[in-house]
């Protein structure tokens, strides 16, 4: 059995399984049904459609980074993007989303390069209090993605 | 040895507690998180005569073995509360809920320690399969899908036998013997066909049942279409319950999941230090010091000393911990991100899924966006309240109910769960909803190692590192599993174990 069957057999029943394939290799939900038998029925968000900043936002972000950008503290923390410095940097706040960091994982597969730049521009805007330049473009998404 | 005859499909190699004897007087040693791996850690090293002490961020032991009942308060990041508001004695698991018959080290546990268990109903015939795109959006029972399932592919295959290359995969006495074999394993007729007949229908079920008295003559019933079996993909949802993590016998201890943390709590006696945030490890040759922040007194920062420490807190808070350690656990420790997962739990006037639709136990299963519904396995019958698991997401789709409010996914769960029970509006009474990426304690819900991050770290972060060791969930190849939880601590504590009576023999052998 392959490493990658280890991973498809956890508690989570098909659980751990579609979040790695929605988080890991693909998030198209076709491939990844033919690909794991444990999909049961258990069909991918499709996000294509959804392509504003603030919506990819309010959708994929919120949950950990909080709607304004706030932040969370418990035992671990959800990094604050308001204020955030991290953040002002263009490129490497495209290497975290493309990369993932730490507990974050990467989005890569789940947003294509124009919704990344449009989250990253939405983040770095007023909505979350920022005022960083410059705008982020697709371009800069696929370079990243090397 | 292939990887397969490792058990990595979800059975556990435990068996048997481990041998600690001989520990030197007066070692300490420090745990921390007082989920299962931290409590299972603490157990066998304190039997083992070492000076345990334990740090739990939580009020509770536990971690994410975890039970909601009426009256719980549970804040999740982002600062919602939410008052669970269930009944006497109901419950709901927000985590872990059910145990295979194979997790030997969870069950050596629970019989230790006198954990009632009682049958966790994976696969329930008369439960039901949802699917928005087949039938109009009309569920069926688990047995109609199974049997037609069943009946077409044998269908198929006994008709294809003799007028295809299958002809030559198998002799001609053995073919009389598939075919036979087929007739009664798909229910088929005379003419090997799957059809409307009292052998479908006794797999299937009768539209009027077999009854007594003047009028006992069932009514049979029809199959399904199979493309409607195969286009929507119900077939998928008889694919779980043939794994060998869901095969009959599961199990789930009487009265919520949380009895397993609570028995071992039960065994240490007074050395958890609750609401204790570890903020940093600190170690050298000599023994290693933690320093944590006391909930209790507004976060003052103490600290502890210990020569050996066990660290148990999920990956995705110890990559935010400044901890001493060398590059490679480090690197670990920072490789593994945390997926997503949210359960729901509502609870409803009157158990309608037994009275009205004879439901015992067992999930459902649908491609709405609450993915499952999963009926109590205990109380069958009761004619009070009962609380079911009305979504168990995880996933992508998990991120969306992440963000929105716990309120929200409770509004949701009932909303869509209307769409397979029409009885939800009338009945509902209250719910809880658990998004695991806001849980403050563990950031989600387990660790996704993907396989080149397992290459590269994972025996890094298994490694006894200086005064320090890792376990938990995360340590193991059983991830998102109890038992997964418990092989890494005993590993771990054995390791260290041998590490420590090494470390005694040089010692004593310098003097
Ligand atoms: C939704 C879901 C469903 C699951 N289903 C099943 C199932 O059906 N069957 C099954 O066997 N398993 C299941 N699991 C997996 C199971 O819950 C875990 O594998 C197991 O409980 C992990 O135990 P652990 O001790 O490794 O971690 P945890 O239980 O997370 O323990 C870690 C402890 O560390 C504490 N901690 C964290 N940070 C700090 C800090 N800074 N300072 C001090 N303490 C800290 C935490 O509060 C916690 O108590 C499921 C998990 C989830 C989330």
């Amino acid at each position: 059995m392959s490493q990658r069957s280890i991973r498809r057999f956890s508690a989570l029943g098909a659980g751990v399984a579609a979040a790695l394939v929605t988080l890991a290799p693909s998030a198209k939900a076709p491939r990844a049904a033919s690909r794991n038998p444990l999909y049961i029925l258990l069909p991918e968000a499709s996000f294509e459609t959804v392509r504003g900043g603030d919506e990819v936002y309010a959708l994929i972000c919120a949950g950990c980074h909080q709607p304004r950008g706030e932040g969370a503290t418990g035992a671990g923390r959800y990094p604050a993007l308001a204020g955030s410095a991290k953040l002002a940097h263009g490129a490497y706040a495209i290497d975290i989303v493309v990369s993932g960091k730490g507990a974050m994982p990467s989005f890569k597969e789940l947003l294509d390069d124009e919704q990344i730049a449009a989250v990253l521009n939405y983040a770095r805007g007023v909505a979350l209090g920022n005022a960083f330049s410059p705008t982020l473009e697709a371009a800069d998404v696929r370079r990243a993605r090397h | 040895m292939a990887m397969s005859s490792l058990g990595l499909a979800g059975e556990s190699n435990y068996r048997a507690a481990p041998d600690l004897s001989g520990a030197p007087q007066g070692v300490r040693v420090l745990v921390l998180g007082a989920g299962l791996a931290g409590l299972i850690s603490a157990y066998e090293l304190r039997r083992a005569g070492y000076q345990v002490e334990v740090l739990e961020y939580n009020s509770r032991v536990g971690g994410r073995s975890w039970t909601l009942r009426g009256g719980d308060v549970y804040t999740e990041l982002g600062n919602e509360t939410q008052k669970v508001g269930f009944g006497e004695g109901l419950y709901f698991n927000p985590g872990p809920w059910r145990i295979p018959y194979h997790h030997y080290a969870i069950l050596d546990y629970c019989r230790k320690l006198g954990v009632a268990l009682e049958p966790f109903v994976q696969v329930n015939h008369n439960a039901l399969v949802h699917s928005s795109k087949a039938l109009g959006g009309r569920p069926v029972r688990y047995r109609e899908v199974a049997a037609d399932f069943q009946g077409y592919v044998a269908e198929l295959l006994a008709k294809s036998l003799g007028q295809s290359k299958l002809d030559e995969a198998v002799d001609k006495e053995d073919k009389e013997i598939l075919i036979e074999a087929l007739r009664n394993w798909g229910a088929l007729d005379e003419d090997l066909r799957y059809s409307t007949s009292f052998a479908s229908s006794m797999r299937r079920g009768f539209d009027k049942p077999l009854g007594g008295g003047i009028d006992p003559f069932p009514t049979l019933s029809k199959p399904l279409a199979l493309e409607d079996i195969l286009r929507p993909g119900l077939w998928q949802s008889l694919l779980p319950g043939s794994l060998q993590l869901f095969q009959t016998t599961l199990f789930q201890p009487v009265g919520g999941m949380d009895q397993i943390a609570k028995a071992i709590y039960r065994e240490l006696g007074d050395i958890v230090r609750f609401d204790a945030k570890v903020v940093a490890i600190r170690q050298d040759e000599r023994g290693a010091r933690v320093a944590y922040e006391d909930l209790r007194a507004r976060g003052e920062v103490r600290e502890i000393a210990a020569d050996w420490v066990v660290c148990t807190i999920p990956l995705s808070i110890l990559s935010q911990i400044d901890f001493d350690a060398s590059d490679a656990l480090k690197a670990g420790v920072a490789a593994v991100p945390y997926g997503a997962a949210v359960k729901i739990g509502l609870q409803f006037r009157r158990r309608f899924w037994e009275e009205d639709d004879l439901i015992f136990g067992g999930v459902t299963t649908t491609d709405l966006p609450i993915h499952q519904i999963g009926y109590p396995n205990s109380e069958f019958l009761g004619r009070g309240k009962g609380v079911l698991l009305g979504a168990y997401v995880f996933g992508s789709p998990a991120l969306e109910y992440s963000s929105i409010s716990a309120v929200e996914r409770v509004r949701r769960a009932v909303s869509l769960g209307a769409r397979i029970h029409p009885q939800y509006p009338s009945e509902f009474e209250n719910g809880v909803a658990v998004a695991w990426h806001r849980a403050p304690f563990s950031l989600g819900c387990a660790g996704l190692w993907s396989d080149a991050a397992r290459a590269e770290h994972y025996k890094n972060v298994a490694e006894i590192d200086g005064r320090l060791v890792l376990a938990g969930e995360h340590v193991s190849l059983l991830p998102a599993w109890q038992e997964g939880a418990a092989l890494s601590a005993l590993d771990a504590v054995t390791r260290l174990h041998k590490r420590i009576l090494e470390k005694a023999e040089h010692v004593a052998a310098k003097h």
